[in-house]
């Protein structure tokens, strides 16, 4: 019966957990959703040094974006009483995110447009993996617009490299797909475990 | 019967915490520290009075505190566990782990 009881809560913690999991990926989508916004603003604003603009923009999304992760890993980790692993995985993850962002940056800055292609690609696969690992592996809970937000984001980081590379100036158009797709995305996630009282 | 498991046993035999509803509230409270009801409540899919019950005898046994809060979509219950809480899955979790690593 304990047996029973042991299985069935864990069950239960864990479709709460999942619940919030939903809604760390609707602030997620949220965040990133006003990203263009946030940049072209900072464009029009800094026009001295615009170089800087892109690094201010990720540095403090990057931020934001690590801290509801890790908080909720935290969570999980407390929940499956899983003692927190060296730091050698974060310096692992903060890397493969890190290296290819910073490629696209200095492509961007600097006109160097195969650096930009090879970067958009490098963060493309790193991006699709860690999207199949939390949605697969973790929850199996792969919905619609997560494919919307994912293939819009595929698209936007393959657009930047051809833009660059080919020197087509419909970068800024490219974004609005980007936008739009991920505001829906956060919408559906925060209505799949928000109602009224 | 080994001490882990009589103490595990008298964790589990508290009737505050011998549900399966109760108990998976308080262990994902546990890690998230707290949560407001109606996501709770949208999340589980069971009624609302159910619901109400087991939270009321959770707070009743000490272990979650319910308070009503203002937020920018209207008034929301927020319940959150408590010292107690924390200590009792705490040793509840690391029972468990030990016991599932012993197999």
């Amino acid at each position: 019966m304990e047996k029973d009881l042991i299985k069935e809560s864990k069950e239960i913690a864990e479709k709460i957990i999942k619940g919030e999991f939903r809604l760390t990926i609707a602030k997620y989508y949220l965040l990133w959703s006003t990203f263009p916004l946030v940049l072209f603003t900072l464009f029009l604003i800094n026009t001295r040094y615009p170089f800087l603009n892109y690094p201010i923009a990720l540095s403090g999304y990057l931020y934001y974006n690590f801290k509801i992760f890790s908080d909720f890993s935290k969570t999980v980790e407390r929940v499956n009483g899983i003692k927190r692993r060296g730091k050698g995985k974060y310096y692992v993850i903060t890397a493969l995110w890190s290296i290819p962002t910073a490629m696209i940056i200095v492509g961007l800055d600097f006109n160097y447009p195969y650096l930009t292609l090879a970067g958009s690609a490098i963060f493309g696969i790193v991006y699709s993996l860690f999207a199949y690992y939390y949605f697969k592996k973790s929850f199996h809970d792969f919905h619609y617009y997560d494919l919307l937000a994912m293939i819009t984001l595929m698209a936007e980081i393959i657009s930047i490299g051809i833009c660059v590379t080919l020197k087509i100036p419909l970068l800024e158009i490219m974004w609005v797909p980007f936008t739009l797709s991920w505001i829906y995305a956060a919408y559906a996630s925060f209505m799949e475990v928000i109602e009224g009282e | 019967m080994s001490d882990d498991l009589k103490k595990l046993m008298d964790i589990l035999s508290d009737p505050a915490l011998n549900n399966s509803v109760r108990l998976g509230i308080l262990l994902a409270l546990y890690g998230l520290e707290s949560i407001n009801f109606s996501q709770l409540l949208k999340i589980l899919n069971i009624p609302k009075s159910s619901l109400y019950t087991h939270l009321q005898v959770l707070e009743e046994g000490g272990y979650i505190k319910m308070s009503k809060k203002f937020t920018a979509v209207g008034p929301r219950t927020f319940i959150e566990i408590t010292e107690k809480g924390k200590e009792v899955m705490r040793q509840y979790s690391m029972l468990v782990n030990k016991m599932s690593e012993k197999k």
